[in-house]
């Protein structure tokens, strides 16, 4: 693995062959000799060396921070934007649509019989009476219908 | 007559179409920066919550980030302290990061940008920097300044660090000197190397490779047994 780390830090590494060893060595927990070529380099090179406790100072700041799972930031797709407008009326419409629905089915009742239950328990003479002395509209119709 | 105009046709098409494999191959061939390719394969696997693979990016530009500030900054501690604000300030910004530019150069920016604050709440008054200083900067050799700023300590142990790297290429095999001298000295990919060594591309690789890590070995005692700093 470590020879393919090597490859990797000189960038000979196929895209293939990076994601295979970015995968094993997450899994490995002995920590691999990148720094390492890194400081070999940076001596061969007669760089500056810098501070060895920088890396661990800043690795030790980035492992206190929220871990990253966005993925790539795109820029927004402005169709699907306008589209996504009209997703609130179309939920209002629907709401209301339900509320209707409702109220229907509250105010859907069956015809009450209770008035023709009395009338058939009270004898036919009284009723005739009644209506006779009663002074109302519906009185004459109810005389009418009673004389045919 | 009608035959000849089908092979003329059927010749322009042959035509046509060579010419689109071949402007196929060219865009594969084109050359892409390896550099750039695995460094955003790094940022990627960052970017899906991989602290590791930030770490390599860390280690990779940290000391690059630190001599590319020493030109603006001059105290030694100052440049490390923005060096590590840099680094959290490129975290923290992973996911807008889209590979429009290469990732040094977006993280050189956010180092730059972060020196030029640093300087403005110290009320001192920031170097002007623009594309073309950026790029003289990568490619500057060295930063002697900084050699006035470090500690008679950290001066001492980068001085064993040297010598120890020094003496060690010296004994290698030839075969292993020559070759990691060729990539390190001289930046030569492993194909030019094993064309100049006359040997197959994995030979190279496991030349380089092998040099690497007898120097390694050498140096894990003087770093990690003593706790020193450089």
């Amino acid at each position: 693995m470590n020879e393919k780390l090597s490859s990797l830090f000189d960038n000979e590494l196929e895209s293939h062959e990076i994601d295979e060893l970015l995968i094993k060595s997450n899994k490995q927990k002995k920590s691999n000799n990148w720094s390492y070529y890194q400081l070999i380099r940076d001596v061969i090179q007669k760089n500056h060396l810098g501070s060895n406790n920088l890396t661990n100072n800043i690795m030790d700041a980035i492992e206190k921070e929220p871990t990253q799972l966005g993925g790539f930031a795109r820029p927004k797709d402005k169709s699907l934007e306008s589209k996504s407008n009209y997703w609130p009326i179309a939920a209002s419409f629907a709401g209301l649509f339900v509320i209707g629905l409702t109220a229907l089915n509250l105010t859907d009742f069956k015809p009450v019989d209770s008035v023709v239950l009395v009338e058939a328990n009270i004898p036919t003479d009284l009723i005739n009476d009644h209506h006779a002395s009663a002074s109302s509209n519906v009185n004459l119709f109810i005389q009418a219908s009673y004389r045919k | 007559m009608n035959t000849l105009k089908v092979i003329a046709t059927s010749s322009h098409v042959y035509n046509v179409n060579k010419n689109i494999k071949v402007e196929e191959k060219l865009m594969e061939s084109r050359p892409v920066n390896p550099e750039r390719a695995i460094d955003q394969k790094l940022v990627e696997k960052a970017q899906r919550g991989d602290k590791k693979a930030f770490g390599m990016l860390v280690e990779k530009y940290q000391r690059r980030l630190n001599r590319l500030l020493s030109r603006m900054v001059r105290d030694q501690s100052e440049i490390e302290d923005i060096v590590q604000d840099s680094f959290i300030k490129a975290y923290r910004a992973i996911n807008n990061f889209r590979g429009d530019s290469a990732f040094y150069t977006w993280l050189y920016r956010i180092g730059i940008n972060t020196a030029k604050n640093h300087l403005v709440k110290l009320g001192k008054r920031p170097k002007a920097m623009n594309e073309v200083d950026i790029e003289e900067i990568e490619n500057f050799e060295d930063a002697p300044d900084l050699r006035n700023h470090e500690t008679p300590e950290s001066t001492m142990m980068s001085s064993e660090i040297v010598a120890s790297v020094n003496q060690t290429i010296a004994a290698l095999p030839n075969e292993l000197r020559e070759a990691i001298s060729l990539r390190e000295m001289d930046g030569l990919s492993y194909e030019e190397i094993s064309d100049l060594m006359n040997c197959p591309i994995g030979t190279v690789r496991s030349r380089i490779f092998r040099a690497r890590e007898v120097i390694a070995e050498k140096l894990k005692p003087l770093i990690e047994t003593t706790n020193k700093r450089w």
